[in-house]
């Protein structure tokens, strides 16, 4: 509870908030190079604008592993909390920018998009989730979502011409919004309740008899509601696959990987924070009546244990009868994560720390993948059924070994990092004693197998029935597409490192108040 | 309680109050449909043209630039009002105001340069 306090130096500014300063700077600059350059429209500009983005989104994550992950504290008023937690989330955020980032130059080139817009955009909407993230104040909190949430909902419909991607963005619009609406009427019920907007006080406020109150449980709902649309759990996943769709495919890429790890990380801390009694391991006087909070557990364990259920049984099925691979990539987003709300169920060190490392490596993985599809793509939506990618392992081998290699660790088949982080959130939740979810859990995901494999299966072993040509491949976006490779085999082979450091993050939960 | 039985109360009330006027208004007024009565406007005149009509997209940008100083308003105003109370703690809230007007103002600029007030 340090730094409620107004007073903060410069210097102390710079070192609890330099990431997200840098990136809102970084943007803000960027509106006016790009005004520069946007007197002559050359494609050269929007190469130029990815590069300075790539740079700034390098500086904040330099400044946020190297300055921040140091930090256990509440600052700037309440407002932020730096802990290992937010810093690990913040990491694979601006990794899924900067994969973005870089394959955007060569998306845009291939689709002659020539609007730079894009690049600022994407910066604010990294901001915009390293914020939700690391804020512990409910308002903060909304306020990060909606800067978040906009700057995607443009993202979306960039393909200006395109009936798809405009359907998508709107629909994303609205729905997103009615999810949000969820959300801050959530809040206002707990600031009701409790009579602040901190979500530490609101734990030690209700740990003292408000936990019982209807409203609190009402309260609950409705955060889990707008956070699961966000997250696109199963009842509230309508939205997806149409979105995913529509959006071009690199955006789908970074919407399936920063956004869901952003809610998915919000959710995670405010459950923990605010609604279960890990405050009480922390140790101080103040927070040693959370442990009430363990009966909140009978009520949002069922409902996350169902919607995980449904999550992986809807997704996983409705996937196998896709003809379209962005659209199938969609639903298997949906899938993981219903995988990763088994982590959240477990509510362990285990269960947190799986989650975490599968935020991580999905982020490689779908980033990966999109990165492939849209350079087999050509222009959006020329070549994306699996139809069109019969045959094509002869033709491009590069190309079809990356998106086998992707395919092959969603599926979570080792040694890649899809089974690694499977196996951590199954054992998690089979610790806890969800056996039974754990064992259909399974079952899902053999029925998983079976539609990533068919990808391989058209890549290698049937006859091309039309002349597909793949687009221009950009330098950038390969050596993104690389890392994430290389970043999919390496945590599949040793994955005690990162393990390490998302157990420390989980850990720091506790511990920052 | 709380003090949310007052929300409810409340709530109560203005759906009681709602369906109470359009049951009564129904069940006590005549009821005699003509089609001039779903006109635009029902006073007699008849319409020159249909009422679905496309309008200059420029409206939505004006929209967008009164958004920059509504925020402007909105957020300013309730600092001023508590600005004395606030003034002991130094500079740096008077900065911060400058900060959040830059930020608007780029935003400003850039709808500017993009040529969003030029009518043609």
């Amino acid at each position: 509870m340090s730094d409620l306090g107004f007073s903060f130096t410069m210097t102390q500014l710079w070192q609890v908030a330099g990431g997200q300063i840098i990136l809102i700077l970084a943007a803000l600059i960027l509106i006016f190079v790009d005004l520069r350059l946007s007197t002559e429209e050359k494609p050269d500009n929007v190469s130029t604008m990815g590069w300075l983005t790539a740079i700034a989104l390098l500086a904040a994550l330099g400044h946020i592993v190297y300055r921040e992950w140091p930090l256990n504290d509440v600052v700037l008023m309440g407002v932020f909390s730096i802990e290992k937690f937010s810093v690990f989330v913040s990491v694979i955020v601006i990794m899924a920018g900067l994969l973005a980032t870089l394959m955007s130059i060569g998306y845009m080139k291939n689709n002659h998009l020539i609007r730079s817009e894009y690049f600022i955009m994407l910066l604010f909407a990294v901001y915009g989730t390293i914020a939700f993230v690391q804020s512990v104040d409910l308002l903060m909190m909304f306020i990060a979502l909606e800067v978040m949430s906009l700057a995607v909902y443009v993202l979306a419909a960039f393909l200006k011409n395109d009936r798809k991607s405009l359907e998508g963005s709107l629909k994303y619009f609205l729905l997103g919004s009615f999810g949000s609406a969820f959300f801050l009427f959530g809040m206002a019920l707990l600031y009701g309740l409790t009579g602040t907007v901190n979500i530490t006080k609101i734990a030690v406020s209700l740990s003292n008899g408000l936990f019982t109150h209807p409203a609190t449980l009402v309260a609950l709902a409705m955060i889990m509601a707008g956070l699961f649309f966000k997250m696109a759990l199963v009842p509230f996943h309508m939205w997806t696959p149409d979105v995913y769709e529509g959006s071009p495919a690199v955006v789908t890429g970074f919407m399936a990987t920063a956004v869901k790890a952003g809610a998915f990380a919000v959710f995670i801390k405010l459950l923990s924070v605010a609604f279960t009694p890990i405050l009480s391991l922390s140790g101080q006087p103040d927070f040693n009546s959370t442990i009430n909070l363990a009966a909140l557990g009978a009520y949002w364990k069922p409902v996350v244990w169902w919607l995980a259920l449904l999550t992986m049984f809807f997704g996983n099925l409705l996937a196998v009868s896709q003809k379209n691979v962005k659209r199938m990539l969609a639903y298997s987003s949906i899938a993981h994560a219903g995988y990763m709300a088994l982590g959240i169920l477990a509510a362990n060190d285990e269960g947190r720390m799986g989650v975490l490392f599968y935020l991580f490596s999905y982020t490689l993985m779908n980033l990966g993948a999109f990165g492939v599809l849209y350079i087999l793509d050509g222009t959006e939506r020329t070549a994306q059924t699996l139809d069109d990618y019969r045959g094509l392992g002869y033709k491009y081998p590069f190309l079809s070994f990356l998106m086998s290699l992707f395919m092959v660790a969603m599926a979570g088949l080792p040694p890649t990092a899809g089974f690694i982080s499977k196996f951590y959130v199954f054992s998690a939740a089979i610790k806890e004693g969800y056996l039974l979810l754990a064992a259909l859990g399974v079952l899902t995901s053999v029925i998983g197998a079976y539609y990533y494999l068919r990808v391989i299966y058209m890549l290698y072993m049937k006859d091309p029935v039309r002349d597909v040509k793949a687009g221009a491949i950009a330098a950038p976006a390969m050596l993104a597409i690389i890392f994430a490779a290389i970043g999919v085999m390496y945590l599949g082979i040793l994955p005690e490192g990162l393990a390490q450091v998302a157990d420390a993050a989980q850990k720091s939960l506790a511990m920052v108040f | 309680m709380s003090g949310f039985e007052t929300v409810f109360l409340y709530l109560a009330m203005s759906l009681l109050a709602v369906s109470g006027m359009l049951l009564i208004s129904a069940a006590l007024g005549p009821f005699r449909p003509k089609p001039e009565k779903i006109d635009t406007y029902e006073c007699g005149v008849p319409l020159l043209d249909p009422c679905h009509k496309r309008y200059d997209i420029k409206y939505y940008v004006v929209a967008v630039l009164f958004l920059v100083f509504d925020l402007e308003t909105v957020l300013i105003y309730p600092l001023a009002v508590r600005y004395k109370a606030l003034a002991h703690l130094g500079w740096g809230i008077f900065f911060e105001v400058f900060i959040f007007v830059a930020v608007l103002l780029a935003g400003l600029f850039y709808a500017i340069k993009k040529r969003a007030i030029e009518w043609d």
